[in-house]
């Protein structure tokens, strides 16, 4: 017992020691370098090295996304986005004559395992800019990180709270939810005559947010809610929600969950034979959800960021090049990442460098950025939403299994 | 509604039932609480949509091949999780080995089938009108496969020779082996029986609820019933695990978010209340 003891001990000591000489290492939040942002090339090369990198070193990207778990299909259309472009514009020289290579960490399934995979990222992996397609409670995680790490941060999810924190390296790719919900509330209006609806949500940050905007913008239009139901993000067992939805004799049902439960609603909600227009969040017209819920997805509406059909040249070029390289439509992570990164390409262009500060600085004079969804815009005349970038979303109807364009909302 | 929400929640009970019954079998045996058995369940969704859509094999040949896996892969769970550890003089031991197992499971089925959803059409589409109350078949579909399959397990420990002798093992493995019994086939008989009836479990609910490895969360609720029905009785986990899916069902109707925490706020009541639940099984200690 005492050996065992004793053994423990060592151990323990050993560990402290450990702690402390790592707290020492330069490229730590609270050094000095860490207030410019490049903490992470200090650390890799353990001392302080301020010269600017040779023009043939690589400018890296790092891209945070879930490659394994239950969301690992998330990840690797993201993935698939970041390739596509990378091909590209490494077969084209680079950004400033400088190749570009891509830093993936896999954030795994739990939030923890995200939080860990994005300090790795900012600490360890040496790069300029971030892009990640985390949900909002995983966003609002790191934000405090990144701040203090100094590195640009363009995030994929659509959380108006991340953007009301006022963090200055955190960037929205897509419309906040706070835009977004009076298009949807206008189209549940204007285009499905609903005025009397169901809201089924998924009770975290993201569903949260998103259903009190669209309350909000429905009793704007006079419509009545007669029925709001939450679930956990884990829940699958819907039938006894939407036995309360048919009791309450609502003329429309509008519904925001993750793409999983977004395919299990459209099912449950297709076996059960409602009769009234539906309405989903922008998850409903993913490409995950759209291919597990089949033909049970059909008929929904949905607010997207994304739809194949989109009208633009930049959009369509962007649809046929993927189909070329990857045999399948591209879904929402893979445009977004591509988008992503033809922000982060026209940024790092106009500030002359790799540095995250100049980064930064440049993704604020960003203006008229063509991406494939939408194109971008950082307006500093909006209070709320100067970090949100994107400018439009798209107003589609699922039809045969595919998001057919029925407009496009400009914010 | 309310009609719709029994119906549901019966159902529902009913497969939580199967995992009762999958936990108290091995309980009554070998007094382990296996916390597998959820990846054993979420494994017969996967077998059986391997069996009918990768295979291409027809209802019936899914059916009898399934069962013949979900037996054998019960007695390979026993050999390499139990076995070995039975003599383990700490408690714990097999407890935290079938925690390791079910993550080992979890992980290879995401390696063999992926971590996307996949989608197993269910075996009579459409709903059923009832009083004004939407069913979907595969409910009633639940509710009908269950009652046979507790049944039989009923009558095996109630009226065949077999199921005295498996009893007979549980309760004293020690004059069991003098009488001649070897208690080591009646404990993989069990553990067959168990892995069968949970791998069916996840071949009900996979068209309600998709192939994905969350169906291995189920087990909570089993759990939940047995322990409401009585630790260790198959009455008990039966009538628990019912109890606990129409308390789930009709929970959204005071608060949707929270449903489930209603369902164990019960069960913290009854360990409180009532901690030997509904029933006492007829084998109340092993010796």
């Amino acid at each position: 017992m005492k050996k065992l003891f004793a053994m423990l001990l060592v151990f323990a000591m050993l560990f402290a020691l450990t702690a402390c000489a790592t707290n020492k290492e330069p490229g730590t939040p609270d050094s000095t370098t860490a207030s410019t942002g490049d903490t992470s090339k200090d650390t890799t090369s353990g001392n302080e090295d301020t010269t600017e990198p040779a023009s043939s070193d690589p400018i890296r990207i790092g891209v945070v996304s879930t490659f394994s778990g239950s969301n690992s299909g998330h990840g690797q259309y993201c993935k698939e986005g970041v390739e596509l472009w990378l091909d590209n514009v490494n077969a084209n020289g680079g950004i400033l004559g400088r190749p570009v290579e891509i830093v993936y960490e896999d954030n795994g399934e739990t939030n923890q395992e995200y939080q860990n995979a994005f300090i790795k990222m900012l600490s360890e992996d040496n790069v300029s800019a971030i892009y990640s397609n985390g949900y909002s409670d995983q966003v609002t995680l790191v934000s405090p990180d990144v701040e203090s790490y100094g590195i640009p941060f363009l995030a994929g999810n659509s959380s108006q709270a991340c953007l009301d924190s006022g963090y200055d390296y955190y960037w929205m790719l897509r419309l906040s939810d706070a835009i977004v919900s009076p298009t949807m509330a206008n189209a549940c209006v204007d285009l499905l005559s609903m005025t009397n609806v169901a809201l089924l949500q998924v009770n975290d940050s993201y569903g949260d947010g998103m259903a009190e905007y669209v309350v909000k913008a429905l009793e704007g239009k006079n419509v009545n809610v007669a029925l709001r139901l939450s679930f956990d993000a884990e829940e699958t067992q819907f039938n006894s929600y939407l036995a309360q939805v048919q009791n309450a004799g609502v003329d429309g049902i509008i519904a925001i969950a993750h793409q999983d439960q977004a395919a299990l609603l459209m099912m449950q909600v297709d076996a059960l034979g409602f009769d009234v227009p539906l309405m989903g969040c922008s998850q409903f017209a993913t490409s995950l959800a759209i291919d597990t819920a089949g033909e049970t997805a059909d008929g929904w509406y949905s607010l997207a960021d994304w739809t194949c059909e989109v009208n633009s040249e930049s959009g369509a070029a962007f649809v046929n090049a993927y189909r070329e390289k990857y045999g399948r439509d591209p879904d929402m992570q893979s445009v977004c990442s591509y988008d992503a990164m033809l922000l982060l390409q026209d940024a790092i262009e106009r500030a002359g460098t790799d540095d995250p500060a100049a980064i930064n600085a440049a993704l604020y004079e960003t203006n008229n950025v063509v991406g494939a969804m939408t194109t971008y815009t950082c307006d500093p005349n909006s209070e709320t939403a100067s970090h949100c970038l994107g400018q439009s979303i798209f107003l589609t109807q699922t039809v045969n299994g595919s998001g057919k364009l029925i407009d496009i909302a400009k914010r | 509604m309310y009609l719709q929400l029994l119906i549901v929640g019966i159902a529902m009970g009913m497969i939580y039932a199967l995992l009762s019954l999958g936990i108290v079998l091995l309980v009554r045996a070998v007094g382990v609480l296996n916390f597998a058995e959820g990846q054993l369940f979420m494994l017969g969704a996967y077998v059986t949509y391997a069996l009918t859509y990768q295979a291409g094999l027809p209802l019936y040949a899914t059916l009898i091949i399934a069962i013949v896996i979900f037996a054998l892969f019960g007695v390979l769970f026993m050999f390499s999780v139990y076995w070995p550890l039975r003599k383990s003089t700490w408690g714990a031991t097999i407890i935290i080995s079938c925690l390791g197992a079910s993550t080992v499971i979890k992980e290879v089925a995401k390696l063999i089938w992926g971590s996307n959803p996949l989608v197993y059409e269910p075996l009579v589409k459409g709903t059923i009108s009832i009083a004004g109350a939407k069913l979907e078949y595969q409910y009633l579909f639940i509710i009908a496969i269950c009652i046979v399959m507790i049944i039989g397990v009923e009558l095996l420990f109630e009226k065949l020779y077999v199921g005295r002798i498996m009893q007979a093992a549980a309760q004293n493995k020690y004059a069991a082996e003098l009488l001649g019994i070897a208690t080591v086939v009646t404990v993989a008989v069990t553990y067959a029986l168990s892995a069968t009836l949970v791998g069916v479990g996840g071949w009900l609910v996979a068209p309600l609820f998709l192939v994905s490895t969350s169906l291995g969360d189920f087990l909570l609720k089993g759990f939940a019933g047995m322990v409401i029905g009585g630790y260790g009785s198959i009455k008990g986990a039966v009538i628990g695990s019912i109890f606990v899916g129409i308390a789930e069902s009709f929970s959204v109707l005071i608060t949707s978010t929270y449903k489930n925490a209603i369902v164990f706020l019960i069960l913290i009541i009854f360990l409180i209340v009532k901690p030997k639940g509904l029933f006492r099984p007829k084998i109340s200690e092993k010796a």
